[in-house]
C-alpha cells in the first residue's frame, strides 16, 4: 500500500495541514512533535520519507538531519527540510546548510533531498515528494 | 770772529724754522687726527652713509653702507658708481644732483618718491622708495642728500645717509593684511555677527546679519538694538547679558529664542554673546546669531527618515507574521475543504480550530499594533490580580502542554483589587509569559524541563508587583538593549518583535515599572510593578 511519510513538526496545526495533503494522495503519515521524537519514531516507525521543520524546540531540524545523515542505517531516507527561513528572514538556507556542514567532504553527507517553503504549497510538496518515492 | 756773529741769527733762524716746522705738522698731524676721527664716525656709524666729492667721486662708503647695498667701499671709492646698488642702470642720484643744484631734475625724478626739503639742513633734499634690487626681499629705504659746504659757501661734497623702513612697512602690510583678514572672517562668517560700541551703537553687522535678519547694513550701522529687536527682545538680550541663566554674567551662551526678521517672519535663532571690557569698564557687546532654519529642517529630516525606516521596519515585521497566519489560514482551509469532501465532521472541526487560533493571532497583533501606535488613556477598572493571572495561564496552557513546559502560579494571599486596565495588562501579560514559554522551548535547552512561575505580591510602595520566571534560555547581551524596541525579534519568523514593546508601553501608561534579570543558560525574570495612584498625569 502507500508509503509512509514521518512529519517532524513542533506546530501541530502544521502536522495536520502536511497530514491532510498527503493522506488525501494515498500515503501514511505518522507525525513527530519534536527533534527528539523525531529521531526516535525515524528508527521506529522505518518511514520511507521524512518532512523535517527547521526551527524546533528539542533538537532542531538542523541538529536532527546531521543526526540522520550521519546514522549508516538511517542516512539513505530522503528528507525534504520544511522551512519558513529562506523566504521570510532572507537567509539562503543552502548556503547557510554548506556553510555550518564545516568540511567540504561533510556538506555533501549534510545535505537534505529537497526544501518546501513555508506556506508549503500543495502541489509542490506532492510533486517533490512523489520524485523522491520514485528513486 | 764772522761766524760767531752769524751763528746767533743762523740758530735762531734754524729754530724757528724747527718750531714752525713742528707747528706745522703738529698741525697738519691734528688735521689728519680728525679726519680719521670722522672717517671713524662715518665708517663707525650704524647708519649707512657714502660720500661724494666735488667730481661725484665716491669718497666714504661706510661698512653700514657696505651691508645695505652688498658693495664694499673697497670697489666703490674714487668711482662714480654709487647708482650702481639701486638702480638698473647709470643714471644721476638725488647725491648728484644737490651737488649740482639741479632742482628741476630734483623734482622730476624725485616728486614720484615723496620728495621733500630737508628741515634740518639747508639744500638737503630727502626722499623715499622702494628698491627692488636691494636685499633679498627688495628694501623699503628714506635717504637724505646734504651738501657740504666750504667756508665760502661752496658745496664741496654731498653725504648722503639711509635710513631703511621695511621692516616697518612690512609690519604696516601685514596689520592691513590681517586686518582685511578678520574683516573678511566677519563678513563672511555663516554666523551673524553684531557689534556695539561703549553708547550701544552698533558698529559692526556682516552679511550673515543682513541674510538672517533682512536688514541692510546702512539700515542698521550707527543705530542700537533696538533698530532691529523689539522692545520685548531687547530686553531679554540684556537680561540674558547681566543675568547668569545663559552662562556667566556678561556672557550669553547658546540661548535659543525666535527673532522677527525684517518681513515680521519668525526667525528661530541661537544667540551667543559677550560684553566687551577695557579696564574693567564696559566698551561694548559682540553678538553672535546662529541660524537655526537649516538645523531644524535638517533635524525635521533625520526625524521623518528615521520615521520611514521604522515604518519600513515594521511593514517587514508585520509581513512576516501575518505570512505565517495566512499559512495557518491556508492550511486550515484546505483541512476543511478535504473534510467536507470525506464529510467528515470531526476533520472539519479541527480545520476550524487553526483557522480561529489564526484569526486570534491576527487580532492579537492588530491590537498590539493599536496599542503601540496610539498614545492612551488607561481604562482603568478593579481587578483581582491573581484572577487575571490565571485567566492568562489558562489561555496559555494547551501551547505549555505541548512544549513541555510547566506553568506554576504563585500567588499573593489575601488579595485586594487594583486599579489597572483589565485588558491591556492582561496582554502585558500574557506577551511575558508567552515569552516564558518560548524561552523554554526555542533552543531546546530544557530538554523538558521547562518551568514557568508567575509570582503577584505586594512590596512596599506599590500596589501590585506581578513575576514571570522562566528557567529558560536567558537573554544574550546584544540582545537586551534592544528588547523594548519595536520590531526586534530573536524568535525567527515566530516573533513580531510587538510584544516586549507593546508591554513596556502598557506598564508606562499605568505609571508602572518594567525591568528584567537575565542569564545566559539559566532563565531570565521580568518583573512589573503598577503603582497605587495612576491619575493618568
Amino acid at each position: 500500500m502507500g508509503k509512509n511519510i514521518l512529519i517532524i513538526d513542533d506546530d501541530p496545526d502544521v502536522i495536520l495541514y502536511l497530514e491532510t495533503i498527503l493522506r488525501d494522495h494515498g500515503y501514511q503519515t505518522v507525525a513527530a512533535r519534536n527533534g527528539l521524537e523525531g529521531l526516535e519514531k525515524t528508527k521506529s516507525e522505518n518511514p520511507d520519507l521524512v518532512l523535517l521543520d527547521l526551527m524546533m524546540p528539542h533538537k532542531s531540524g538542523i541538529s536532527l538531519l546531521a543526526e540522520l545523515k550521519g546514522d549508516e542505517r538511517l542516512k539513505g531516507i530522503p528528507v525534504i527540510m520544511v522551512t519558513g527561513v529562506a523566504g521570510e528572514t532572507g537567509i539562503d538556507l543552502e548556503a547557510f546548510l554548506k556553510r555550518s556542514s564545516g568540511k567540504e567532504g561533510e556538506r555533501h553527507a549534510l545535505n537534505p533531498e529537497g526544501y518546501v517553503e513555508k506556506p508549503v504549497d500543495p502541489e509542490k510538496l506532492l510533486e517533490l515528494v512523489s520524485k523522491l518515492m520514485d528513486r | 770772529m764772522m761766524d760767531t756773529f752769524r751763528s746767533p741769527y743762523s740758530e735762531r733762524l734754524e729754530k724757528e724754522v724747527a718750531e714752525r716746522t713742528g707747528e706745522l705738522k703738529a698741525s697738519q698731524e691734528e688735521a689728519l687726527r680728525q679726519k680719521h676721527y670722522a672717517e671713524g664716525i662715518i665708517s663707525g656709524s650704524p647708519i649707512p652713509m657714502f660720500v661724494l666729492d666735488r667730481h661725484h667721486k665716491v669718497t666714504y662708503w661706510n661698512r653700514a653702507c657696505e651691508r645695505l647695498t652688498g658693495f664694499s667701499g673697497k670697489e666703490m671709492i674714487g668711482t662714480d658708481n654709487h647708482w650702481m646698488p639701486f638702480y638698473p642702470q647709470k643714471r644721476p642720484v638725488l647725491a648728484d644732483l644737490v651737488m649740482e643744484g639741479d632742482i628741476a631734475t630734483i623734482h622730476s625724478l624725485y616728486d614720484s618718491m615723496n620728495l621733500r626739503e630737508s628741515s634740518l639742513v639747508e639744500g638737503a633734499y630727502e626722499a623715499e622708495h622702494y628698491f627692488p634690487q636691494l636685499g633679498r626681499e627688495g628694501t623699503h629705504l628714506y635717504f637724505n642728500a646734504a651738501p657740504i659746504r666750504d667756508d665760502l659757501g661752496e658745496i664741496q661734497g654731498v653725504i648722503v645717509t639711509y635710513q631703511d623702513f621695511s621692516r616697518i612697512v612690512r609690519m604696516g602690510q601685514e596689520l592691513r593684511r590681517r586686518e582685511t583678514l578678520v574683516g573678511r572672517l566677519i563678513q563672511n562668517s555663516i554666523d551673524g555677527i553684531l557689534a556695539t560700541d561703549e553708547t550701544g551703537r552698533i558698529f559692526l553687522y556682516n552679511r550673515a546679519c543682513e541674510d538672517i535678519l533682512g536688514y541692510g547694513s546702512d539700515e542698521i550701522l550707527g543705530k542700537s538694538y533696538t533698530a532691529i529687536f523689539s522692545r520685548q527682545m531687547t530686553k531679554k538680550v540684556r537680561k540674558a547679558f547681566y543675568g547668569e541663566a545663559f552662562g556667566p554674567k556678561g556672557k550669553i551662551i547658546n540661548m535659543e529664542l525666535e527673532v522677527l526678521n525684517r518681513q515680521g517672519d519668525p526667525i528661530p535663532v541661537r544667540f551667543s554673546g559677550t560684553l566687551l571690557y577695557e579696564k574693567k569698564k564696559e566698551v561694548g557687546s559682540v553678538v553672535f546669531i546662529q541660524d537655526l532654519r537649516e538645523i531644524l529642517r535638517l533635524q525635521r529630516e533625520k526625524a521623518q527618515a528615521e520615521r520611514l525606516a521604522a515604518i519600513g521596519q515594521t511593514v517587514a515585521g508585520v509581513a512576516h507574521y501575518i505570512k505565517n497566519i495566512l499559512g495557518g489560514l491556508k492550511g486550515g482551509s484546505y483541512v476543511i475543504n478535504s473534510a467536507m469532501r470525506k464529510n467528515d465532521m470531526a476533520l472539519v472541526g479541527r480545520g476550524w480550530q487553526m483557522m480561529e487560533k489564526n484569526i486570534d493571532q491576527i487580532t492579537r497583533i492588530v491590537m498590539d499594533m493599536l496599542i503601540y501606535s496610539k498614545d492612551r488613556k488607561p481604562q482603568y477598572e478593579p481587578v483581582n490580580p491573581n484572577t487575571l493571572v490565571m485567566e492568562v495561564l489558562e489561555l496559555l496552557r494547551e501551547r505549555a502542554r505541548v512544549s513541555k513546559v510547566s506553568l506554576v502560579p504563585d500567588l499573593m494571599s489575601p488579595v485586594e483589587t487594583v486599579p489597572m486596565d483589565k485588558t491591556a495588562i492582561h496582554s502585558a501579560l500574557l506577551n511575558l509569559v508567552s515569552n516564558a514559554i518560548d524561552a523554554c522551548t526555542l533552543e531546546g535547552i530544557v530538554g523538558g524541563n521547562g518551568l514557568v512561575t508567575v509570582k503577584t505580591d505586594r512590596p512596599e510602595g506599590w500596589a501590585i508587583r506581578f513575576q514571570v520566571v522562566d528557567n529558560g534560555m536567558g537573554m544574550p547581551e546584544e540582545a537586551r538593549d534592544k528588547i523594548f524596541t519595536g520590531f526586534f525579534s530573536t524568535k525567527g519568523y515566530k516573533g513580531t518583535g510587538l510584544g516586549l514593546p507593546v508591554t513596556q508601553k502598557i506598564i508606562k501608561e499605568h505609571g508602572g515599572e518594567i525591568s528584567y534579570e537575565s542569564r545566559v543558560g539559566e532563565g531570565t525574570t521580568f518583573t512589573i510593578l503598577l503603582p497605587f495612584f495612576t491619575s493618568g498625569s
